[in-house]
């Protein structure tokens, strides 16, 4: 399944998008639309096109010279291939029970703040939050609360380090190559070193520094705060 | 001292059949300064004699220059000629200065406006020489030769349709009066083949179908009119026996890639290697490494041309590391099977049967509902190229180790498409598994490895300086020592390495060349003085 599952308003028909989908376009850019051979289409902002009607442009005519045209699709079939890869990117608005206004003064004063940027607000320890309602739907931004090791991100990983003079760092994984890593502490410093001097190197797989807020939160509380976090990145 | 290029001293003495005639590319090892074929020579070595960068003195090197690319992801194996470069990029070479890697002439060909590639990048890694005469293919399928000295086209060869989905992104071999070219497009449905063409004139010599026609041997290991859109492309430059006349060339995948159900059969020839008269185009002897695949498991690497030991007698053996994650080796006369040996994780074999036939593991074939196989569609090995040292006798591969979920879905042919058959889902690699794996030429055990964090895309390189030089997916360059794998250098080159590495040398200075993302490097060693004093 798609990381966010929910399809996108309708405008032409996605299960038979999702169908061409896997015919056309699944070869270069997976059966998810994650990527392997072509690009990850799993963003909201794609690099060549911002909305249904410049998607199908760029499906009709490719781009030159790696993807290829489609002219032989037609209008609804185009329609519909184009409104499935868009869902990829996005969620469109949904009602969700919560006060999306007592959600913000949870999100507040619960210490979002002190790892996550809303609207240039906050530290940028962990991920930014100004869209997260664009790409996150309010089921999974809830488990996410609730038990935040099961909706970790692909490439995420948390490490710790013990250096050649015996420092222990922790922190997540920023970048990494054959024979370095680069990772960020909470503190948001960041650290370079080289693997092969540590002396030690754990990979906290399924690990995160986020806690759960299931016993710190009510449920109408975690109501109101999902209702504010799926606003942000809607377009009013 | 300021002394002219090279290229103008050698105007005197250009022999009677141009700069580089054959004869001195069957014998380019004995003139290590010169690479002269896409693999540094015929028998698919990518071995250099150089020997000034060496175990010790590697820790010194240092970029002696570095020439931006029109686009990112440069595959290029340079051709190195007396103290010149000859470089590519999609329809485009350059010809520039070893010592600085300025340009002395460019060529370039416009891409028809409509011009799109079908499941694949547009790269061009190479072109070839013979006599006074440059070599190469366009990506809208036409082999182009140009004079050495200028650049300037001296005839144009249609090869293939690109609004079929074909597209030349190989490199030529160029040997005995013939230019030989592959297509690509396996992913489009084509049918392929291999061309051979008069070096002179540009008249195609001879063309062989790696898919046979109704009454052609091998039409009978395709169900219906499955042949028509078979596949079996060509997009990996062969290997040349001058003693022999035999050129070996391997063959891509079948189409459509992951469902086999409309073409049932072996579905000769491709994944195979193929033993091909260079004078006539006839067939010797064909090898099929993985009939009826529908893995995506293109049989397009470089066959190793090596002398080995085998029960302790000295035989003539082709040896492939093969997408396919086995390590052939075959009888060179004969084509005959000797061993296979796994050079990384695979899911698919139980062993083989005494002609080399693959038994096949169950439930390792593409389903509906998705099936897990290693390797993954990229193989265990792709294009970029195995190095053999004549030092260490060892053979050095690119090997990744990967796995994906493999789907089979009906598809419709139309022309110039896709036609792939199905899809895949999230590739799965375990990090810090992929390695550049050292295997005993002649038995593919392996004498050692060095990990990698991500599967690689680079090509290797073997020298007399006892060195490994092969690149990283994060962009590392790196040497290490040809005896243990022990890492004896790198540098971050700031971008992703999908090239394989060669070496060249200027008045008795070694040079060694590699492409990250769209920059060319060179690394030289430290000396006192401006290199144009040299």
């Amino acid at each position: 399944m798609p990381l966010h599952a929910e399809p996108a308003a309708p405008r032409g028909d996605p299960a038979s998008g999702s169908r061409l989908f896997e015919r056309n376009c699944a070869g270069c850019h997976g059966i998810e639309g994650t990527g392997g051979r072509g690009p990850n289409l799993h963003r909201p902002v794609l690099a060549h096109a911002s909305n249904v009607e410049e998607i199908a442009a760029v499906i009709t005519t490719g781009i030159t010279p790696d993807m290829p045209a489609s002219p032989f699709l037609s209008e609804a079939e185009l329609t519909g291939l184009a409104t499935y890869v868009y869902s990829l990117g996005r969620l469109p608005p949904v009602a969700v029970p919560g006060d999306a206004a007592k959600g913000r003064l949870i999100f507040e004063h619960s210490g979002c703040l002190s790892c996550h940027i809303l609207r240039g607000e906050g530290n940028g320890y962990g991920p930014e939050l100004t869209n997260i309602g664009g790409v996150r739907s309010a089921d999974r931004l809830r488990q996410t609360l609730l038990d935040p090791k099961s909706t970790l991100p692909k490439d995420f990983l948390l490490v710790e380090v013990v250096t050649p003079t015996g420092q222990t760092l922790r922190g997540v994984r920023r970048n990494e190559d054959t024979l370095t890593l680069q990772l960020q502490d909470v503190t948001g410093t960041f650290y370079s070193v080289e693997k092969s001097q540590l002396r030690s190197l754990s990979r906290l797989t399924g690990e995160t520094p986020m806690p759960s807020f299931g016993k710190t939160l009510s449920k109408r509380q975690l109501d109101d705060l999902v209702a504010y976090l799926v606003q942000q990145g809607q377009t009013p | 001292m300021i002394r002219p290029l090279i290229l103008l001293a050698m105007v005197t003495s250009v022999a009677a059949y141009g700069q580089v005639p054959f004869e001195r590319i069957v014998n380019a090892s004995h003139e290590p300064r010169n690479w002269l074929t896409y693999s540094g020579n015929y028998a698919g070595h990518r071995y250099s004699e150089l020997s000034e960068i060496d175990r010790k003195s590697v820790a010194s090197l240092k970029v002696a220059w570095a020439v931006q690319m029109p686009s990112s992801r440069t595959e290029t194996t340079p051709i190195a000629i007396d103290g010149i470069l000859y470089i590519t990029a999609p329809n485009m070479v350059s010809a520039i200065d070893g010592k600085t890697g300025r340009s002395l002439w460019t060529w370039t060909r416009p891409l028809p406006p409509k011009f799109r590639m079908n499941g694949f990048v547009a790269v061009n890694r190479g072109a070839a020489v013979l006599d006074d005469t440059l070599y190469v293919g366009a990506l809208d399928g036409v082999l182009i030769a140009l004079d050495l000295k200028s650049g300037s086209e001296r005839w144009r060869a249609p090869v293939a349709d690109w609004h079929a989905g074909f597209a030349i992104t190989s490199a030529p071999i160029a040997a005995a009066g013939k230019v030989v070219i592959g297509v690509s497009g396996g992913e489009a449905g084509v049918r392929g083949f291999l061309d051979a063409y008069d070096a002179k004139t540009g008249k195609r010599a001879w063309r062989f179908y790696t898919v046979p026609a109704p009454g052609e041997p091998g039409n009978e290991t395709w169900a219906n009119d499955s042949w028509k859109t078979g596949g079996g492309t060509t997009w990996t430059p062969g290997s040349f026996d001058p003693e022999t006349g035999i050129l070996f060339w391997g063959v891509g995948n079948p189409g459509p890639d992951w469902n086999g159900d409309g073409r049932k059969g072996d579905n000769l020839y491709t994944c195979s290697l193929l033993a091909l008269d260079l004078a006539s185009g006839k067939l010797r002897w064909h090898f099929q490494f993985t009939p009826h695949d529908t893995h995506d498991w293109d049989s397009a690497h470089i066959p190793l041309l090596i002398n080995g030991r085998i029960n302790g007698a000295e035989r003539q053996l082709v040896a492939v590391a093969n997408r396919n994650a086995f390590y052939y080796v075959l009888d060179r006369s004969t084509g005959s099977f000797i061993s296979a040996t796994a050079y990384a994780t695979q899911t698919w074999n139980d062993g083989f049967e005494a002609n080399g036939r693959p038994i096949v593991r169950p439930q390792s074939e593409p389903t509906e509902q998705g099936q897990l196989v290693a390797p993954d569609f990229n193989g265990a090995t792709v294009w970029p190229s195995p190095s053999y040292s004549r030092q260490t006798q060892l053979v050095y591969v690119a090997a990744r180790d990967s796995a994906t979920v493999y789907f089979k879905r009906d598809t419709p042919y139309v022309e110039g498409t896709y036609f792939m058959g199905g899809t895949y889902g999230s590739v799965t690699y375990p990090e810090h598994k992929s390695a550049i794996r050292a295997l005993d030429a002649s038995t593919g055990k392996m004498a050692w490895e060095f990990t990698l964090l991500t599967p690689p895309w680079a090509g290797v390189l073997s020298t007399a300086g006892n060195l490994v030089f092969s690149g990283s997916g994060e962009g590392l360059f790196y040497a290490l020592d040809a005896q243990t794998g022990k890492l004896l250098w790198n540098i971050h080159l700031g971008g992703e390495i999908t090239a394989n590495p060669m070496a060249y040398a200027i008045d008795g200075h070694e040079y060694l060349v590699i492409a990250a993302d769209r920059v060319l490097y060179a690394f030289d060693l430290p000396t006192t003085g401006n290199a144009l004093a040299r």
